[in-house]
């Protein structure tokens, strides 16, 4: 099993074929052997230098890939935007550039901005991994939703998925849609019509409906869980309260609140997922992130072996056969 | 000094039909055109056959950074770039340091210009102190010190009063309120980067969307009318726009608006990059900075509204918006950049495409670049006739070349368009009669 094109690095699901999702699927099963062995230690990336470069808060991104990078004997470097020559004026492309001359081999980068990944990707010789940029995607999350149900459902083709929440401002929910299309399923959104990304539905063009995966859009709902294999919660981001996207939580817990009672509406066996940090009482009710319906803890686990498997990947010498 | 153009196709902004003529020129001021035999050996001739021979195109907005921002651009390199492009009058916003909202200011930037312009160039006053949209300038003083007309330039009025005062006021001046119809309530609160719709929404970006301008420009006609104010609308983008635009000529109303190439010619997909423009798989050329600009790229069928708008006399100018910026204010990300096309050097090749493509005649495309921008100014410009300056541009219609932005005389080396083939290149252009630009290649003269 190969890659169909080589990857020169992960900036969104669009570079990747359900094949090459399998792929990374397969690599990342074997790496959990490791990860459950006795000794969370093997030399694969000894001598390599991985720098995570975070100009937005993250602590479950971020630990993750350094938890990966270190597992597979990688040296890994944090930078963070505030305490680096960020506050001193360095313009964003400088720093960058900087990582990579002091001998970055691969930049994990998040950051506030939609593009910014793709910005240093163009201007830099090595490897990018996306992890999250602005409203526009973060690719590692996806693969790790979609391993995530691969692992306690098996065939992802033919699912119901049910993102619920602000999906205008998400880029976990944009690269879900591709990715999990890619692998078959059927995309449905929920929200207040002020958080649906509108082109997701009827807003499309002609010439844009083969540009982009068929998905349903409803603000019901009971219907939109009527079918649901699959649940995502998205986090309510309020930092972005200014924009007015409802009027207030109370409105927004009565139609979209996950809980035992809206659950009722969707079948039994449907399980839940959230790309976390979680608004526990808003957009889902904490008990049901314990539950047994729920995959949230599975999805963290599994977070650190899809990462090992990407940084091998893009900078690694091993193949599959080979690890 | 004796000049004669023999032998050009000559569009003279008059008659609007092109024939072969030739140009006399004595003391920089056209004497004669037509047939004219030559007499005397003290005769400087240039041999334009074959060639478009035009009045010198007017641009009724541009920025040339100078005072204040001399790294994006300074009146030298702008006022060459301008020439290159066959521009022989420009207009210059008043997007400065300081502003143009003085007349101190105006006169200091008109000092400037005697000094290190080579073609024309007249000021454009700010509508408001410092541009902030609150208090209006002494518009009046402002006029006697030469501005053309009043902008807050990419602060569009947004307070309804200010506008309506600014209107009423501008009849007694005589000089028009140029505004950027932007609502930015609509607009996200300015946050837009680029033209709403599906490709903003793919690519996790705040979109602007047509309403914010359509809006905007609908207050503004309506106040036009209410006022009897002098009204011109810049750079409209959306097919809305040319909705609102024909409802205020049905209407009577008086306004003039303009447009720019890249509106006219290029869509919101150059933000996937100047050549992979794949919507379902986004290249790594994505979010290309360079084609960000305000008011957005737009989608095909706005370019169709526009030019419909140009065919139907809705839109009667053509300008530039050239937008000079530094290496750093592009070399970011799409949020942090700054909004701008520098354009002087491609706006040729650019309108052409609309003549080679048979969507709108070269005579009208003329007019747009020469006698209705001269029309908007209410000076003795834009035309080949007796009497009028030997403002003049030569250029090959069928040239072809391809843009390479280090060949930018401009400081702004921020073009979407590099690598893009164009037809029609400016060969010379003449202001005063005295040759301000020459193609290298050369030809006679």
């Amino acid at each position: 099993m190969i890659l169909d094109n080589k990857l020169n690095n992960l900036l969104d699901i669009d570079q990747l074929t359900k094949n090459d999702i399998l792929y990374i699927f397969e690599f990342a099963e074997k790496l959990s052997s490791i990860l459950n062995g006795p000794v969370k230690k093997v030399p694969v990336l000894r001598g390599k230098t991985i720098i995570n470069y975070f100009s937005e808060p993250s602590t479950r991104t971020r630990v993750s890939f350094e938890n990966a990078g270190k597992i597979l004997s990688a040296d890994v470097i944090n930078v963070s935007s505030s305490g680096s020559s960020d506050e001193k004026g360095e313009s964003f492309i400088n720093a960058v550039q900087t990582l990579e001359s002091i001998g970055a081999d691969i930049l994990i980068i998040r950051h506030s901005d939609s593009g910014a990944p793709y910005f240093v990707s163009r201007n830099i010789q090595i490897p990018v991994i996306n992890a999250g940029d602005g409203s526009h995607a973060h690719p590692t999350q996806t693969l790790i939703d979609l391993y995530t149900v691969y692992k306690s459902i098996g065939e992802i083709e033919g699912l119901n998925l049910t993102i619920l929440g602000d999906n205008i401002h998400s880029r976990v929910s944009r690269s879900a849609v591709l990715g999990f299309s890619t692998l078959g399923a059927k995309v449905t959104f929920c929200s207040p019509t002020t958080m649906n990304a509108n082109f997701l539905s009827d807003n499309i063009s002609k010439e844009d409906i083969d540009n982009y995966p068929a998905v349903i859009y409803t603000s019901n709902l009971k219907d939109a869980l009527s079918e649901s294999d699959l649940i995502m919660t998205l986090r309510t981001q309020f930092e972005r309260k200014a924009s007015l996207v409802f009027p207030n939580i109370n409105e927004y817990t009565r139609l979209f609140k996950l809980s035992n009672e809206s659950l009722k509406y969707a079948p039994d066996k449907a399980k839940i997922l959230h790309p976390g940090p979680m608004n526990l009482g808003v957009e889902i009710d904490g008990y049901l992130s314990e539950s047994e319906r729920s995959l949230i803890n599975q999805q963290v686990m599994n977070s650190v072996a899809i990462r090992m498997a990407l940084l091998i990947i893009l900078i690694g010498e091993h193949t599959l056969d080979s690890i | 000094m004796k000049k004669i153009i023999k032998n050009g196709k000559v569009f003279d902004g008059i008659s609007n039909k092109i024939k072969q003529q030739d140009i006399l020129i004595i003391d920089g001021v056209i004497q004669n055109i037509g047939n004219i035999e030559i007499t005397g050996v003290d005769i400087e001739i240039i041999d334009a056959s074959n060639y478009i021979v035009s009045p010198g195109f007017i641009d009724i907005h541009s920025h040339l950074r100078e005072p204040g921002y001399e790294y994006k651009e300074t009146i030298a390199t702008g006022t060459r770039a301008a020439s290159k492009g066959g521009f022989t009058t420009i207009c210059a916003m008043p997007t400065t340091i300081p502003a143009l909202d003085s007349k101190d200011s105006i006169d200091y930037f008109k000092d400037l210009c005697q000094q290190r312009s080579i073609i024309k160039v007249y000021p454009i006053g700010a509508v408001t102190m410092g541009r902030e949209g609150k208090e209006i300038v002494e518009m009046q003083s402002l006029v006697d010190s030469g501005v053309i007309g009043f902008s807050d330039d990419g602060e569009p009025i947004q307070d309804p009063n200010i506008m309506r005062m600014s209107l009423e006021y501008s009849r007694m001046v005589s000089r028009p309120i140029m505004n950027h119809c932007d609502d930015r309530g609509i607009n996200y609160r300015a946050e837009g980067v680029m033209n709403d719709g599906f490709l903003a929404q793919r690519l996790g970006c705040n979109g602007i969307p047509n309403a914010a301008e359509a809006s905007m420009l609908s207050r503004d006609i309506f106040l036009t009318e209410l006022t009897g104010g002098l009204y011109h609308a810049c750079h409209v983008s959306a097919s809305q726009s040319v909705d609102v635009l024909k409802i205020a000529k049905e209407r009577g109303i008086n306004y003039s608006a303009e447009v720019t190439p890249h509106h006219l010619t290029i869509t919101e997909d150059f933000i996937l990059g100047p050549t992979d423009q794949n919507r379902k798989q986004i290249s790594e050329n994505a979010y290309d900075t360079f084609a960000k600009v305000f008011p957005p790229l737009r989608t095909k069928s706005d370019i169709q509204a526009l030019i419909e708008g140009i065919n139907s006399d809705l839109i009667s100018i053509i300008a530039t918006d050239h937008a000079p910026q530094g290496y750093e204010d592009k070399m970011t990300t799409l949020n942090q950049a700054a909004f701008g096309i520098s354009n002087f050097e491609t706006t040729l090749g650019s309108v052409l495409q609309l003549f080679h493509s048979k969507d709108i005649k070269l005579e009208k495309l003329l007019q747009c670049l020469t006698s209705n921008p001269a029309e908007f100014l209410g000076k003795k410009l834009g035309k080949l006739s007796k009497g009028y300056p030997a403002d003049i541009v030569i250029f090959d219609l069928n040239e072809e070349w391809e843009v390479d932005i280090s060949d930018f005389v401009s400081l702004g080396k921020n073009s979407p368009l590099q690598g893009v083939k164009f037809k029609g290149k400016v060969l010379q252009t003449l202001v005063d009669g005295e040759i301000v630009y020459s193609d290298k290649k050369g030809h006679d003269g």
